[in-house]
């Protein structure tokens, strides 16, 4: 093909200016109180992801349905892993972290945001948080939305209990899914029924 | 008789599975460019597209062998994406002016008439142009790109290279 045809064909397909990063999710674990804390921050600092029942391959297979690549990385959980240690001490109240919600459905969203109003030491109940949505009548969709926390502990799905303050549910279902809940509520000293 | 230290690691021919991050520094720029190219300068689906080769390139990758052509493979999975894509704009039809020959063209219009051009070849020749022509891969990453033969990737270049000749062939021969 004649240079001609080289060039215009060059500049008829230029280079992007430069490539977006990727959708990625560092991840490491921690030890806790509550067992194996397995925790993910992504490129772009905010928390994607933290189990405390995943195994790692199923931790690893959930980063990739929220669409991250995941990566093995200590450093991007650096604050991550200190506030919660801090937390499981008793020496912090509230988390200064930001958290990435963008790939839970939108009630879903708006049950964590409410549901990360309710102060350390306090709860709320699966009704209570529907009320304040707005559908009274829709305290088991709450229920179902906080069982899709990503991010639990730093959204506090454990202080929303079920009516008349019982313990309701935590970790899906979970075996000791309630020992759990139990267990963060009383290192906040939470008055439970 | 010499004995060999101890501390010394062992010197071996076998070659080493770079890590998936490594992959990533290394060719996501490239990946990033040949699908913005792919995908005629829509930035967004390359981008979209870009991001699930690699999270399909993380699947695979622990079935990879470690001499693999990590870049041709990582092309081959970008290329197949976009030949599935839905999002991809459908095959451009030729303007009706460019059907005809255009004497006074110049330089800038010739650019985009080219590149307006490109846009209706079949994919494949679509890719394999850009390959060869744009980024300058050699036929045997071409092939694997593509999923087929060294003879066949030099078919595709060939075909498409024909057809923008036969298209342009007034500026082809002034050129």
């Amino acid at each position: 093909m004649a240079d001609v045809f080289e060039e215009a064909l060059r500049e008829a397909f230029p280079a992007p200016p430069s490539a977006p990063p990727l959708r990625v999710a560092y991840w490491d674990e921690m030890d806790s109180p509550i067992g194996t804390l397995r925790l993910a921050t992504g490129e772009d600092g905010r928390v994607r992801l933290i189990s405390f029942w995943r195994s790692e391959g199923g931790f690893v297979d959930e980063l990739l349905s929220l669409g991250s690549i995941p990566i093995r990385d200590k450093r991007h959980n650096d604050a991550l892993k200190r506030q919660l240690d801090e937390f499981f001490e008793g020496r912090r109240r509230r988390f200064e972290l930001d958290v990435d919600l963008s790939r839970v459905a939108p009630f879903t969203r708006a049950v964590l945001e409410t549901t990360a109003r309710v102060p350390f030491g306090g709860w709320d109940t699966y009704g209570g948080i529907a009320a304040k949505l707005g559908v009274p009548r829709a305290a088991r969709a709450v229920g179902n939305a906080l069982g899709a926390n990503p991010v639990p502990i730093v959204v506090p799905c454990h202080r929303i209990l079920a009516a008349g303050g019982k313990i309701g549910g935590y970790a899906r279902g979970l075996s000791y899914g309630l020992d759990i809940k139990r267990k963060l509520l009383g290192i906040e000293g939470a008055a439970l029924v | 008789m010499p004995v060999a230290s101890a501390s010394r690691p062992e010197v071996t021919d076998a070659p080493v599975a770079p890590s998936f991050e490594s992959l990533i520094e290394l060719y996501q720029p490239a990946v990033y460019r040949f699908l913005y190219r792919l995908c005629l300068g829509n930035g967004h689906d390359a981008e979209d597209l870009c991001q699930e080769t690699f999270l399909r390139a993380f699947r695979a990758f622990g079935s990879l062998p470690p001499d693999a052509h990590h870049r041709a493979w990582l092309y081959r999975i970008a290329y197949n994406l976009f030949l599935n894509g839905r999002r991809r704009p459908p095959m451009a039809e030729l303007p009706e002016d460019l059907a005809g020959q255009q004497h006074d063209r110049d330089a800038a219009e010739l650019v985009g008439e080219i590149g307006q051009f490109v846009t209706t070849l079949p994919p494949k020749q679509r890719a394999a142009l850009i390959l060869r022509h744009v980024e300058g891969r050699e036929y045997c990453e071409i092939a694997g790109v593509l999923g087929c033969s060294e003879d066949a990737a030099r078919a595709n270049v060939f075909q498409a290279v024909k057809k923008i000749r036969a298209r342009f062939a007034k500026e082809y021969a002034d050129g």
